[in-house]
């Protein structure tokens, strides 16, 4: 066999690797650059041209795959909303059990109560709400809806916004909780911000789907 | 309309090298000869472009009897308006704009 033929015969079975790589609906660019390859005349030069076919469909097919599209990133992206969603239930939940008086005698943590007294009784139940929509963010993650990413950014949104007011309020007891972690370690201060940091993420990887929707 | 984006010298390459043929329909492998660009940095920027509304692409009955038909490109009104736009801002720039030849690779 001649190095021509053998230059050739490796042309097109890297063209077809490139066929074969290339995302279902990229199949015409695929097509388009296998068709072009035939019109090379120089043997190395049609070579050259189906190693960038290959490398123009693997760029492709890594582009169309999404990471969100793959379960275990999913199902993890939709237990950290749904910790979320108890974490703020819990808080509501106990929080306006101490407004309506069920816990008066036997509330469970007394350091909070000071805390307790100065809550407006708005702010749990609406945190309560933002609860309820994480949870139901839960349910649209998986089901890869588009809304998935309203349902976490609003009651995210919610939560900052709390947190903002807590904070400017020296009452709210904010300051003093934060000094106090940050005495016992300031590494007590990383676990906070990587929550934030992941929710962060996960709103960002729902914005894309949100954008372009991964395939099914 | 104004696009604010920037975009890679390859892309600005291939705007250049469709712009000055506007109307005519371009092969692939032509266009390689033409910007310098190998086929795997070509595609994708065709694709991206197309994706965009850019680009027009259709299947053109090969010249030689019995050969395939071949996909052929050429800008849309908007793609035209942009490149002109673009390679304008690539003369200007301070970098300067230096179309990418075959050869130099």
């Amino acid at each position: 066999m001649t190095l021509r033929a053998v230059s050739r015969r490796l042309s097109r079975q890297l063209i077809s690797a490139a066929i074969h790589v290339s995302p279902c609906e990229r199949e015409e660019w695929a097509q388009a650059m296998s068709r072009e390859a035939d019109e090379i005349p120089d043997d190395r030069e049609a070579l050259r041209w189906a190693l960038g076919c290959l490398q123009a469909s693997c760029h492709e097919r890594l582009r169309s795959m999404r990471l969100t599209s793959w379960w275990p990133v999913r199902w993890g992206m939709a237990l950290w909303i749904a910790l979320l969603a108890v974490d703020a239930l819990a808080y509501a939940g106990f929080t306006l059990n101490y407004k309506l008086g069920l816990f008066t005698a036997h509330y469970p943590y007394p350091p909070n109560v000071p805390l307790l007294e100065v809550t407006p009784l708005w702010e749990p139940m609406l945190v309560g709400a933002a609860g309820v929509v994480l949870l139901l963010a839960v349910v649209l993650i998986l089901r890869r809806s588009r809304v998935a990413f309203g349902a976490v950014v609003s009651p995210l949104a919610i939560a900052l916004l709390l947190f903002a007011v807590r904070f400017s309020r020296p009452e709210s007891g904010i300051l003093q909780t934060l000094s106090t972690a940050y005495q016992k370690s300031p590494f007590a201060m990383i676990w906070p911000i990587v929550g934030l940091a992941i929710t962060i993420l996960i709103c960002l990887a729902l914005w894309q789907d949100r954008r372009t929707p991964a395939p099914r | 309309m104004t696009f604010a984006r920037k975009w890679s010298r390859q892309t600005v390459a291939l705007l250049s090298a469709l712009m000055e043929r506007p109307r005519t329909w371009q092969h692939g492998y032509e266009l390689s000869k033409e910007t310098g660009l190998k086929s795997g940095t070509l595609y994708p920027i065709l694709i991206r472009l197309s994706e965009q509304g850019l680009l027009n692409s259709r299947w053109k009955d090969a010249e030689r009897p019995g050969r395939p038909p071949r996909h052929v490109y050429r800008l849309t009104a908007t793609g035209l308006a942009l490149a002109r736009e673009q390679v304008e801002v690539s003369i200007e720039s301070e970098s300067g704009f230096k179309p990418i030849k075959a050869g130099a690779r």
